[in-house]
């Protein structure tokens, strides 16, 4: 699949356009801090386990500017995580967002997109998988 | 070993807990996720909802808890998926209840079921662990 890379400053609402795109990686540092604040707010206790827990990589999105994200909000329908490997903190993942598939389905549009987390191996360590949907216009 | 004392059918100790303004608040500054609808019923009714609703993500976090006494016994999280049925109102309380799909020697899969006073159905979801080396 031959993908497209965000050009920064440019933003759309066709979202058809940024099918198959994919952003620019971004190191992201898994810290104590951020570990202990996503804890916070999910009631997990603090002696919990040595690995993160399982849907923290989506915290991530804040950190990797995704361009059909801009200014949108979408109703999350599905989300899917597949681990190769755990993830524990001081670990940096570099991090990506792909937009797979954009299809019309009734009133909405159904996007389909990819957070994947790869160590410096270049090796995958998660791969989050969304289904989100939007009010088509 | 978990897998010596649970088997396919059985139910885990269900969860119940609250989801806070506090909680939300914290999800919203950790994720970077300030969309108005989980923090003023104004723009929650606006979209429809009864009242202002958690992020769907927050929901997710707080169902893994079902699993934390396996994480304590070694496992480690494969792969979780959740299909969001229903939202979850600011101040709710939701219920968390497990049951295992399958039991292995060095797997567990789990079918997760999240409901709130609202919606009998607000998430499906399902867990795969492993034993970790």
């Amino acid at each position: 699949m031959e993908s497209r890379h965000y050009l920064k400053g440019v933003s759309s609402m066709n979202f058809k356009q940024w099918e198959e795109a994919t952003t620019l990686p971004v190191p992201i540092k898994v810290t104590e801090e951020l570990v202990h604040a996503y804890y916070e707010a999910a009631s997990i206790p603090n002696n919990a386990s040595q690995h993160v827990p399982p849907a923290l990589p989506m915290i991530f999105y804040q950190y990797i500017n995704v361009p059909w994200f801009q200014e949108q909000s979408f109703i999350h329908k599905d989300q899917v995580f597949h681990y190769e490997h755990p993830i524990s903190i001081g670990d940096t993942l570099q991090c990506t967002v792909s937009l797979i598939s954009v299809e019309k389905r009734r009133q909405f549009l159904v996007l389909h997109q990819e957070l994947i987390g790869r160590n410096e191996h270049k090796n995958i360590i998660f791969l989050a998988k969304s289904t989100l949907l939007k009010e088509a216009e | 070993m978990l897998s010596d004392s649970i088997k396919a059918g059985d139910t885990l100790k269900p969860l119940h807990i609250e989801v806070t303004e506090q909680m939300v608040k914290k999800y919203g500054e950790v994720s970077g996720d300030f969309n108005p609808i989980h923090f003023e019923d104004r723009a929650a009714k606006e979209k429809g909802f009864p009242a202002k609703i958690i992020h769907g993500m927050l929901s997710m976090a707080i169902a893994s808890n079902i699993v934390e006494p396996f994480l304590q016994e070694g496992y480690w999280v494969k792969s979780y998926e959740m299909k969001f049925r229903a939202p979850v109102l600011v101040g709710e309380t939701i219920t968390i209840e497990g049951t295992i799909a399958s039991m292995e020697k060095e797997s567990a899969s789990i079918d997760i079921v999240v409901s709130s006073q609202t919606y009998p159905q607000v998430a499906k979801s399902k867990i795969l662990l492993h034993v970790y080396k």
